[in-house]
């Protein structure tokens, strides 16, 4: 009889510490002064044309939250890897009008708007959901990358000329990164689709 | 030890434990050289990347070494859907390298029980195009 209350003890302790689902979600990055308040890390405002050579830039973005990633086109590491989760991504939202997919090149040269485009139709992109964004200076996008955490340079020893860092980013409708996960890895990107459920949760949940 | 059977059984432990590292290099292989791309289960990426249970890879056996050697830069039809972007050569995979890649394809992603032995990829490297 003991031994069953030693049991019992045990499975109530590790029920009680188990990790609580979080019901927020943080903000990621260092917290500014500015005029003498804390404010979150937020992504710089920022114009680039898509695929369609339509102008892409923060306030259009401003009624959504998006899923952002970094890659190239003639990419051969970790790119195709990271293109299949942002594919999962977009199947699941496919539907929802409050968020879109955004994938910035980071090499300008080669990958023009039009390639761009044949590259989004080939990966059966919704043009009008999820962007392939271009912008003609190099280290604009290197800068941009910064400020999503993601690491960009050019390399010529690199697979490909560039060496990045495979994160996809998840960032509210007021410019701030909330989540990420390493879009190589399928386990990470699941955790992420939970994180984007919380932040559409807390979007819809938030007057104006 | 005196009973026959124990021997056979101690044959039978020892190639059931081979039977398991068989396509131990070719998996680790496919991982550096090929899953990037053609992704971990072989099945690519959309209109991107060709999967590997094709026509064309059926259909193109005899080249298999060249194309993993040399890679691809034509346009290739594949499950009646054409792919252009180029695949990269890998010029450092030996022969007994490319032997163990192409096992580990035939027998675990694509699960067509079929031996490539090092003579048949020697033969086919010898005929390449490129």
């Amino acid at each position: 009889m003991n031994k069953y209350i030693y049991w019992i003890a045990i499975l109530g302790f590790l029920y009680s510490c188990g990790p609580e689902a979080p019901t927020t979600l943080p903000y990621i990055g260092k917290k500014k002064m500015v005029d003498g308040v804390e404010v979150n890390h937020k992504i710089p405002a920022f114009e680039m044309l898509n695929q369609d050579s339509m102008v892409i830039n923060n306030e259009s973005l401003s009624d959504y939250i998006y899923v952002a990633d970094f890659f190239f086109m003639s990419c051969p590491s970790i790119c195709p890897k990271v293109k299949k989760q942002m594919m999962r991504i977009n199947e699941k939202y496919a539907d929802n009008p409050k968020i879109k997919l955004i994938s910035h090149t980071l090499d300008p040269k080669r990958d023009s708007v039009d390639r761009l485009k044949q590259y989004a139709t080939n990966l059966g992109a919704d043009h009008d959901k999820w962007y392939f964004l271009r912008h003609e200076d190099k280290d604009v996008i290197f800068e941009l990358a910064n400020e999503y955490f993601v690491v960009a340079y050019e390399d010529p020893d690199a697979p490909g000329g560039f060496d990045h860092s495979g994160k996809i980013l998840l960032i509210d409708q007021k410019g701030h990164v909330r989540s990420f996960a390493e879009g190589t890895e399928e386990e990470s990107v699941t955790k992420f689709l939970d994180d984007i459920d919380l932040l559409l949760k807390e979007v819809s949940e938030t007057p104006g | 030890m005196k009973h026959p059977a124990s021997y056979i059984i101690i044959i039978l432990i020892s190639l059931s434990s081979c039977e398991l590292d068989t396509y131990k290099q070719g998996e680790r292989l496919y991982g550096v050289h090929c899953e990037s791309c053609h992704m971990k289960d072989g099945s690519g990426l959309a209109k991107l990347i060709p999967p590997l249970e094709s026509d064309y890879y059926k259909n193109n056996r005899d080249q298999l070494s060249c194309i993993i050697r040399y890679g691809l830069k034509d346009s290739i039809l594949v499950n009646d859907e054409w792919y252009e972007q180029e695949m990269p050569r890998n010029k450092d995979l030996s022969e007994i390298e490319i032997v163990n890649i192409i096992n580990y394809m035939d027998n675990v992603l694509l699960k067509d029980e079929r031996f490539t032995t090092l003579k048949d990829v020697k033969a086919q490297l010898e005929n390449c195009d490129n």
